[in-house]
């Protein structure tokens, strides 16, 4: 468990002060980070990262197989 | 000491015109007033003021939209508090119709934010809502209730989107299970690069083609391969009716049933539309739920235990009743929900079937039957997909639809002549199949074809479900160490607070000593998990459920709500109660004032309450407290109050205006009060009654008989209460009857004798009546704080 000296109203400051201890896949943990806010976590902001990056795996096959 | 000086509400839910609350130099203040008259708009008014939201109202569906009152214009609607704090001064937030999730702000918000972060108000509701949680709720209801609740939007929200990363992963395994199966059917092995390559190579040496080391390679020798199919014209033929044959057997069976099974949904649909004021309530199912609970735990069927208002008849059977009909109807809605869902998704199979039949077709005009069957198909999907968004609403906002307008016709024609289009291809086939080397051909470069896209298209899944995996893991391991460490401070949090949680629990429930120790468990094998736990005659007792009460449960509830507010918010020292001790026995109310006593004494507090006899307790208890009374609500206004007044100031304003019944019938009601109070705390022996009822008089000569053995018959407090006998008598006797009259001065002389006597008892320094002990032999009769001392 974090120190307790963390803002303990600040979810953005939980997380991150637990990327400051542990060693998260960076691209995850920032978009993560991109879509905290007040409000809450941005649930489809987040998925619609990954189907964009599904896509781009897609078009990397297409472009290395040839079969554009 | 005191927070807050004036609070000013104005277009607010239940208010109207402006409501100023003025707490004068930081007083606390309680305001009564029946159900009905405008309370809990007050409260709402806060909680949008301090949080900008409204909780139970979104749970019940009502947005920013409801907050403000009917006939409140633009800039009406506002809550203004003035504080005594020079930092923070004064504050308004105005209602904004543009922009309702953003209101308008004036003052240092900011300010009051960091000085209050944690919630400051609690309700009758929240605490009976606890009782009824699951495991799940409760670990909100606490988080919530500590501060937490941005922690648990996000915990949550981070869960759903677990959720949702898991059905993409499934959907794409099933895609390419799916993939696999069709790639095996040909190749009758499962995707593999290398084997791929081989198998292709094999076909591709038979054409003297050239050999393919790297997939990027294989798309031109397919190029090289059409062109040997294009050298024959018979064998291009042969390729686009074996095309044809492919796309003919993916297209049929196709659904027979639908449009049967659509007519009797549409009958069934038009059918449960006619309960439309019914279907409305399906809501309250809950609610009945809840309501058949606590009628049968008060095992009271004559009574609304919500608004005491009286019910002829069993209420229970009532509510029974209602909610059976309900739950009848919620089924009828379930089932015809799932049709409706098992409908859309055969209309999208069958609108997929088609786009797929219908493109791959559009360069295969080879017979008269196939283009007229994709001109009817084409017509047939063109017509489902006017209906589907029909199909799209709840069951209640669908409106009527006409199956009708589907064009059957077509999809009849697709049926009939599936068996013919199917005959027409094979023997084109056939026809053109007698040439070996040419069938040979064609099978091979459709083979090769086929695996090609099959394969293509394997890749970019699996691809996909690697990188979803990836994501996946990352993501995990993220999201289980934020909610582990949500997990850790509310246990953290619930840490610090504990001692007050049980210390606050044990003044509510002092009487029941058989409980000790109240604790908060984490259930840890449970993602969001949370168990209270008591001590409970020397064991300890987990879930609390099974040995508390609904009434020891909330005790449980408002000790974790003050000492939340006690340690979260240790600058901003007020909160508000609404209608709290709605749901606690009437001896143990008196525990809510003495914990507000002993441990609030420099908090301000309002306190919203509909009881009245509470309202005397707080009176006496709180003699500084200012006091509000709303008489009645009017929509065009809001609450209607006045100053309230205590009951023996009501009792003199009754001899004032010359109306002794009245006075009488309040100054019986107080007298019994006080003299049970008294007889409680000197420990007077009271003739059992197996009715529970005692009479003034039985009360008075019990308290009168205990302080002649305690003090003697001598002492002046026996004396006057000696006086007191005459002319109380015959008022015990008779102020309940209304055939027999008193004069105001009859009532007046009564009251004044009275008030001589119970000042021997009422301490004005801690404001509590004397009690009887003996410790160590010695018998005393004092107050708590040993002010007041009569033996």
């Amino acid at each position: 468990m974090l120190k307790k000296e963390v803002d303990m109203q600040s979810p953005l400051e939980i997380l991150k002060k637990l990327s400051e201890v542990k060693s998260y896949d960076k691209e995850v943990f920032l978009k993560i980070k991109e879509n905290l806010s007040k409000d809450g976590f941005n649930v489809e902001g987040f998925m619609q990262w990954i189907k964009d990056e599904l896509t781009k795996v897609e078009k990397q096959i297409e472009a290395n197989d040839g079969s554009d | 000491m005191g927070v807050i000086k004036k609070i000013t509400i104005s277009g607010f839910r239940g208010i109207n015109l402006p409501l100023a609350l003025d707490f004068a130099k930081g007083n606390s203040l309680v305001i009564y007033g029946r159900n009905g008259t405008g309370k809990s708009s007050i409260t709402d008014a806060w909680e949008w003021f301090h949080t900008g939201k409204i909780k139970h109202l979104a749970r019940e569906g009502a947005g920013e939209q409801s907050y403000p009152h009917k006939y409140a214009t633009e800039g009406d609607t506002f809550v203004e508090v003035e504080f005594l704090d020079p930092r923070l001064d004064k504050i308004k937030m105005t209602f904004n119709p543009t922009r309702i999730t953003q209101p308008d702000v004036s003052g240092n918000k900011e300010a009051f934010k960091k000085l209050a972060p944690h919630p400051c108000h609690l309700r009758y509701r929240d605490l009976t809502e606890f009782v009824y949680m699951t495991k799940a709720q409760r670990y909100e209801f606490l988080s919530r209730l500590m501060g937490l609740e941005e922690a648990i939007n996000i915990q949550n929200n981070m869960i759903t989107c677990a959720n949702k990363i898991e059905q993409l992963t499934t959907t794409l395994k099933e895609r390419i299970e799916e993939i696999e199966n069709n790639y095996k059917t040909i190749a009758t092995k499962s995707p593999k690069l290398e084997i791929f390559l081989e198998i292709l190579n094999s076909i591709f040496k038979k054409y003297n083609l050239p050999q393919v080391k790297e997939l990027r390679e294989v798309k031109l020798i397919i190029e090289e391969m059409k062109k040997l199919v294009e050298r024959d014209t018979k064998s291009i033929e042969l390729n686009r009716w074996k095309n044809a044959e492919r796309f003919v057997s993916k297209f049929y069976p196709l659904d027979e049933k639908l449009k049967e099974e659509l007519a009797e949904f549409c009958d069934k649909l038009s059918d449960f539309q006619k309960d439309e004021k019914e279907l409305i309530k399906i809501i309250l199912i809950d609610f009945y739920e809840k309501g058949i609970q606590v009628l049968e735990s008060l095992n009271i069927y004559d009574k609304c235990p919500f608004c005491d208002k009286e019910y002829e008849g069993n209420l229970l059977e009532y509510v029974s009743g209602k909610q059976e009909k309900l739950k009848q109807l919620k089924e009828r809605r379930n089932s015809l929900e799932s049709m409706k869902g098992d409908l859309l998704h055969r209309l999208d199979t069958m609108i997929g079937k088609i786009e797929d039949f219908t493109n791959n077709l559009r360069e295969l005009e080879l017979s008269d039957l196939l283009t007229s069957l994709r001109k009817k198909a084409i017509n047939f999907k063109l017509s489902i997909e006017r209906i589907k968004p029909l199909l799209q609403h709840p069951i209640e906002k669908i409106e009527k639809i006409d199956v009708n307008k589907i064009d059957w016709e077509s999809y009849q024609y697709l049926l009939n002549y599936q068996q013919q289009v199917q005959n027409e291809i094979k023997t084109r086939i056939t026809e053109l199949e007698e040439d070996e080397s040419r069938k040979e051909l064609i099978e091979d470069f459709q083979k090769v074809t086929q695996l090609y896209q099959l394969f293509i298209e394997w890749l970019k899944i699996d691809g996909k479900i690697k990188r979803l995996e990836e994501i996946r893991i990352a993501y995990e391991q993220i999201k289980n160490d934020f909610v582990d460490e949500i997990k850790s401070l509310i246990e953290y949090k619930f840490n610090t607070i504990s001692n007050d949680v049980t210390e606050f629990f044990n003044i509510l429930e002092k009487d029941a000593k058989i409980l000790s120790d109240p604790k908060i468990k984490l259930l840890s094998t449970v993602e969001k998990g949370i168990e209270l736990e008591i001590g409970f005659a020397g064991t300890i007792e987990r879930p609390v459920f099974k040995v508390l009460s609904e009434s020891q449960l909330n005790s449980f509830g408002l000790a974790v709500f003050l000492a939340s507010v006690k340690n979260f918010n240790p600058e901003f020292k007020f909160f508000i109660l609404d209608d709290v001790i709605n749901s606690f026995d009437t001896y143990k109310r008196p525990r809510v004032i003495e914990l507000l006593k002993k441990h609030f004494s420099n908090y301000q507090i309002l306190l919203l309450t509909h009881d009245e006899i509470w309202l005397d307790q707080l009176y006496k208890a709180f003699p500084n407290w200012r006091k509000v009374k709303f008489t009645g609500w009017d929509i065009s206004i809001g609450p209607k109050s006045k100053p309230a007044k205590n009951a023996i100031e009501e009792i003199k304003k009754f001899i004032e205006e010359d109306k002794p019944r009245a006075a009488g019938w309040k100054l019986g009601v107080y007298l019994e009060w006080i003299l049970q109070e008294l007889c409680e705390r000197l420990q007077a022996e009271v003739k059992y009654n197996r009715r529970n009822e005692f009479t003034l008089y039985e009360l008075y000569q019990a308290l009168r008989k205990r302080l002649k053995e305690k003090i003697g018959s001598n002492h002046f407090i026996v004396k006057l209460l000696n006086e007191f006998d005459t002319g109380f008598r015959n008022f015990s006797d008779h102020y309940k009857d209304t055939s027999t009259t008193f004069s105001s001065q009859e009532i007046q002389d009564i009251l004044n004798k009275w008030l001589e006597i119970e000042n021997k008892f009422y301490c004005p320094e801690c404001n509590k009546f004397v009690i009887y002990q003996k410790i160590n032999g010695i018998e005393t009769i004092l107050c708590p704080c040993g002010k007041l001392k009569i033996k």
